[in-house]
Order: C-alpha cells, then sequence, then structure tokens
C-alpha cells in the first residue's frame, strides 16, 4: 500500500460525517473544525475528483486535520470515529499544540 | 585415505577401490593417472604412509575412465546444487529488492519534488506584502502543490503559476476572515495566524481613478 493512496469519495464522507467541518465561511472549499465554540483549524477540501487523491493534496489534508498518517488511515478508513477524533485534538489542546 | 583393514582405498573421503592391501599400489597409479587430470598430487600422500607395500597393477583403461567419468559427474552434481542454492538465493534477494523498489517508487511519488519560492505580491488590487515571503511548491506527478505553512495556507492546481495563483487567493481569504473573526472564537493556531498575516500583509483603499 502507498503512502497515501485515499479514495476522494471516502476522504469526503470522512470529514463530512466524522469531523463535521463547518463550511460558513467566505473561503470556497475550506472547513473549519469548531470545538467548543472555537475554530481550531481549517481543512481544504479538494474539488470533485475521482479515484484516489492526487498525494500533495492528500497530505496537505492529513496536515490540516493535524493526524499522523496512520490515524489520517483510520479516520478514512473506519477505526476512528468522530469521538476518537475530537479526543485526539482535545489532547493536542492539553499539549498546547492546538 | 587407505585403509588397510578393510581393504578400502578413500580418495578425498570418498570410497574409491575395494580389494587387498597390496593392491592399493594399483591406488597409487589410479591417483597418479586422477593427476594428470588435475587432482591435488598431495591426495596421494596419507596413503603411502598407511599402504607400505606396493604391488603395481595395471587397471584398464576403460575402468579408469568410468571411474574418472564417476568422479566428474559426482562433481558436477555437486556443483549443480551449490549453483541451484545459489540461484534461489539470488531469486529471494531480487523478490526483495523488488518490493523494496516499489516502495521506495511510491515514497518518491507521494513526496514529490519540493522547492521553495518567493512571493512579492499578492495579485489582489488592495493588499500588499510588507515584505516577500517564501513558499513552498511540490510537484507531483499529477499536481503541484503550494503552500504558506505558517499559516497553513494551500492550493493545488496542474501547474505551479496556477497554485501560486490560488494560494495567494488563499491567503487574502484567510486574511479577510480572521480580521472578521473575534478573538474570542478563534483557536491558538489561528489567533497565531491572524497576528503572522498582519504583520505581512498591508491593506489599502482601492487605487484613486
Amino acid at each position: 500500500m502507498g503512502l497515501l493512496h485515499v479514495d476522494y469519495r471516502r476522504v469526503t464522507r470522512a470529514l463530512e460525517t466524522k469531523v463535521g467541518l463547518d463550511f460558513r465561511s467566505g473561503r470556497e472549499r475550506v472547513g473549519w473544525y469548531v470545538l467548543e465554540g472555537k475554530r481550531l483549524l481549517t481543512v481544504h477540501v479538494p474539488k470533485t475528483h475521482r479515484g484516489d487523491l492526487p498525494p500533495g493534496t492528500a497530505g496537505a489534508i492529513r496536515n490540516d486535520l493535524k493526524l499522523t498518517l496512520a490515524e489520517f488511515r483510520d479516520l478514512v478508513g473506519c477505526p476512528i470515529s468522530g469521538a476518537d477524533y475530537e479526543r485526539i485534538i482535545r489532547q493536542k489542546i492539553a499539549e498546547g499544540l492546538l | 585415505m587407505a585403509d588397510p583393514a578393510k581393504g578400502v582405498f578413500y580418495l578425498q573421503g570418498t570410497p574409491m577401490l575395494v580389494g587387498m592391501t597390496g593392491q592399493f599400489g594399483v591406488a597409487a597409479e589410479f591417483c597418479r593417472h586422477l593427476g594428470e587430470g588435475g587432482w591435488e598430487a598431495g591426495s596421494i600422500t596419507p596413503w603411502k604412509t598407511i599402504a607400505p607395500t606396493e604391488e603395481m597393477r595395471e587397471l584398464s583403461s576403460e575402468t579408469l575412465d568410468a571411474i574418472v567419468l564417476q568422479r566428474g559427474l559426482a562433481a558436477m552434481h555437486r556443483r549443480m546444487e551449490s549453483l541451484e542454492r545459489t540461484i534461489a538465493t539470488a531469486v529471494e534477494q531480487v523478490v526483495t529488492l523488488s518490493a523494496r523498489l516499489q516502495a521506495l517508487e511510491e515514497r518518491l511519488a507521494s513526496q514529490g519534488v519540493t522547492r521553495q519560492a518567493m512571493l512579492c505580491d499578492l495579485g489582489e488590487d488592495g493588499y500588499n506584502l510588507r515584505c516577500p515571503i517564501s513558499v513552498v511548491v511540490e510537484e507531483y506527478d499529477e499536481e503541484t502543490v503550494a503552500r504558506f505553512p505558517e499559516v497553513e495556507a494551500f492550493a493545488s492546481a496542474a501547474t505551479e503559476g496556477e497554485a501560486i495563483a490560488l494560494l495567494k487567493k488563499d491567503i487574502v481569504e484567510l486574511y479577510e476572515e480572521l480580521l472578521a473573526s473575534d478573538e474570542d472564537e478563534l483557536g491558538k493556531l489561528p489567533r497565531q495566524w491572524r497576528r503572522a498575516l498582519s504583520h505581512l500583509i498591508q491593506k489599502h483603499g482601492p487605487p484613486p481613478r
């Protein structure tokens, strides 16, 4: 398996259903991750795409989400739920990273 | 080596001839015959120390040829087995190397070719950069990515020029959005982005007509 071979539809589905990005901003294709009323980070969601995302875009989304490669794969796959993702972000807040 | 008790003549650990002790003289001749064919002369020496009596007898040339042929075939068989083991090891190594090469190719394809580029302008009326900013450009097979890591601005397009143009747009939009946001509703990172962009960007009204 390649480093970041992820299907576009699975990524966008994970961003919508698990991460729950807020797209009420003026920026096209950029969503905010909001926790307890605070905008914590932005995620650049690509335009409609078929098949796997290009590696640069996939890497940027992973970076936006502040996830490791393994965590990102798990988020796009099944193991990481929305609550799990929130736990990861809360941990980073506790560490002073966000 | 010769074994007088059993009457067997060994050559390099292999039983070669069977007979009475006195017949080992024949073996000596045989060894000399093989020596001409390439055997080490030293292999006769142990025999001489064990078999004191030499009765030289002639072996027929057909017998000698058959023995030499048998030895040759046995040696060839051993070499074939050794060669097969070597080939099997080589095949295993090629398979391993092939897998590693594929992984490296995938890693290279995923990383892209990275370089720096300087932006002197944001490409939008009303926004000036106080100083040039360094952005990262990454080229992949299918896309070119431009990033300004300090504020996590990002753009992807087919060419470098398009990616940089989109990145400038992303930076301006992020700046405007952060300016319009209350401090309280921004997390730690967005507050840092707003501070950084406020240092870098000078906003002014439209130019006089």
